[in-house]
């Protein structure tokens, strides 16, 4: 998950270092930081430092760190002879490393060599039972084989271990998403919420979970984290503004005749609408009329 | 008395072409996305109940596909915008996240039946990646994906030994209306015949072995009317047992979970997938070639910053 601020910052450093600009090793590092997958990009232009003695030596100590990214990258291009000459010369400086071991683990999954990769990583689990990474590996090994519940089972288990793993909640709610398991995914967004509440992004998709369970108790809930969201935004999110009009829609469908109810959240609606219309006006102005005829229809029928 | 294969089939002959612009644009949104699933809406129409038109597609989104916010906003404006031009949402796309999963989910298959309800030649399309992988590797005419449609198909084929107290409890006969699938048949002895042609229905083939055969040909082009009433006093006797509880079977098994049925369609069959354009794929293989796939807007990218257009104007030119 990445800021609207980040995002910014990446996306210029891409387009100058793809249009052959310096930054290189900046760009490289802020992909890096915020755990993004542009590996097409991270191969190119990271190889383009390795390649260059020069620029190699000028890394000092960074240049492991830089050989180790760029081996992940080229094993997700499918350039397993890039990655492969990569791990090697990680493997000649740091002979005993679990943390090499790891890449070679990597290495037998993508050329799809699974109960190989399975013994690397069991044998590096033995050393050490504790390390996260191998057994995130282990449950990746499992989704990419396509076994889902192998898979939830294993995160289920490591998070009854690391249950302060973001990125492990995340993901267990993004597959159960994919299954339509709703409400397993909403308890996996509260523990996040929980961790982080001043997180929006976790509140939205919260929002759009319970949305789409249904039913008025959940709506309202959603109601309350899609204004949340908005609060947390200072109002500039569009999902959370779209999410408020179509929970008060929804909700209109099914309390019918609750003046109170209607009363409060047409505030809310319309709060909403018009903050998207004024954004729309100034940004997306060939769209206005197509979000003036949505808001017509959730409206209406409410 | 035995019954044995009676195959109704829905929806008949009916092709489905797909245009270069709304082909290349799924593709590239998936290869935009490589490591997540994608999905979209078809955009068209239906041509004289015989094709279905495929001229756009709008990407939908590349993360919680299964999350329905983005899906009901984006159904609202894609209605609202083609609609304006005569053109309505007429099929569903899906790249799964995996590259060897070529099964259709249940998150697909959901969409799809929300798409069926109101235009029942809906058409899902899986991309199938190592179609897609052999073509950028050398040329391929065939399209990458894979096009599957619903069919209210019931077919059973085990001998029915059920008593013959089920006809006392059938006084109404209702038949599901369809072409035949397999081999051709003989002119019905019924004698409602004219009757169901002034209803303009497609007609069911109805295949019964017993002691005599009763065939009901293929009258008259299919409309996408479900189901009618056909009174029928066969010959007396048995085999009106026999064709009452023939249709009584037929109505249970009509009430079961319809996402069931979508069924692949074959190439060269009913609901097979042509490209409009024969060189569609090399144009696809060059915009690949230049990463066109860079530009590709969908409606998650909106919804993230709304100055990004899900029409996607500018990506052919």
């Amino acid at each position: 998950m990445v800021g609207a601020k980040e995002e910014v910052e990446l996306n210029r450093l891409e387009n100058q270092v793809d249009n052959g600009g310096s930054g290189v090793w900046e760009y490289l590092c802020l992909v890096s930081k915020l755990k993004i997958r542009r590996s097409d990009k991270v191969l190119k232009h990271g190889l383009s430092i390795l390649n260059d003695p020069k620029k190699r030596s000028k890394l000092g100590p960074e240049e492991w760190t830089l050989y180790e990214q760029v081996a992940v990258a080229a094993m997700d291009c499918q350039c397993l002879d890039v990655a492969k000459d990569c791990i090697k010369a990680l493997q000649k400086k740091f002979p005993e490393s679990r943390r090499v071991g790891k890449l070679e683990g990597m290495l037998l999954e993508a050329k799809g060599l699974w109960e190989d990769a399975e013994k690397v990583y069991s044998s590096l689990l033995e050393d050490s039972p504790l390390d996260q990474v191998i057994h995130k590996r282990k449950i990746s090994m499992a989704k990419a084989q396509g076994n889902i519940s192998v898979a939830i089972e294993g995160l289920n288990k490591y998070l009854e271990i690391f249950m302060a793993d973001h990125d492990a909640w995340r993901e267990l709610a993004e597959i159960y998403v994919s299954l339509q398991l709703y409400k397993q995914a909403a308890f996996c967004y509260e523990e996040l919420i929980l961790c982080q509440p001043t997180v929006p992004l976790y509140h939205l998709a919260y929002a759009d979970v319970l949305y789409t369970l249904g039913g008025s108790e959940n709506l309202q809930i959603a109601k309350k984290y899609y204004a949340a969201t908005i609060d947390l935004t200072g109002g500039k999110n569009t999902r959370a503004l779209y999410g408020i009009c179509l929970c008060t829609l929804a909700l209109g469908q099914q309390t019918k005749g609750r003046n109170k109810e209607e009363k409060e959240s047409s505030e809310l609606h319309s709060l909403a609408a018009t903050a998207l219309e004024k954004d729309y006006k100034y940004r997306a102005s060939d769209k206005l009329s197509l979000l003036t005829a949505t808001l017509r229809n959730l409206k209406l029928q409410s | 008395m035995q019954i044995k294969v009676i195959t109704l089939v829905m929806g008949g002959e009916l092709k489905y072409e797909i245009g270069q612009n709304a082909y290349i644009k799924l593709v590239l949104h998936a290869l935009k996305h490589k490591a997540s699933a994608v999905n979209g809406v078809l955009i068209g129409r239906l041509i004289k109940d015989e094709v279905v038109e495929i001229s756009d597609a709008v990407p939908l989104s590349h993360s919680h596909i299964g999350l329905l916010p983005t899906l009901e906003i984006a159904l609202i404006q894609i209605e609202e915008h083609f609609g304006s031009q005569g053109l309505s949402v007429v099929g569903y796309y899906h790249a799964n996240e995996r590259f060897d999963d070529l099964e259709l989910g249940n998150v697909a298959k959901k969409i799809g039946d929300h798409i069926y309800r109101y235009f029942p030649q809906v058409s899902v399309l899986l991309l199938d990646n190592k179609k897609l992988e052999s073509l950028i590797k050398g040329k391929d005419r065939n399209p990458v994906v894979q096009s599957t449609i619903k069919r209210n198909e019931l077919c059973f084929n085990e001998p029915y030994k059920g008593p013959a107290s089920y006809a006392t409890e059938c006084d109404r006969l209702q038949v599901f209306i369809g072409t035949v699938r397999e081999g051709f048949v003989q002119p019905l002895n019924c004698m409602k015949l004219e009757e169901l042609s002034s209803v303009s229905l497609s007609l069911v083939s109805i295949v019964l072995y017993s002691h005599y055969c009763y065939e009901v040909s293929s009258l008259v082009p299919i409309s996408s009317c479900l189901c009618s009433q056909i009174f029928c006093t066969s010959p007396q006797g048995p085999d009106f047992d026999l064709l009452s509880c023939t249709f009584l079977l037929m109505k249970q098994l009509y009430t079961r979970d319809l996402s069931k049925n979508w069924k692949q369609a074959g190439s060269g069959g009913s609901g097979s997938l042509t490209l409009k354009e024969p060189s569609a794929n090399i144009v696809l293989l060059d915009y690949i070639v230049s990463q066109k796939w860079e530009g590709v807007v969908d409606f998650d990218d909106h919804l993230d910053d709304i100055s990004k257009d899900w029409l996607n104007p500018d990506l052919f030119k």
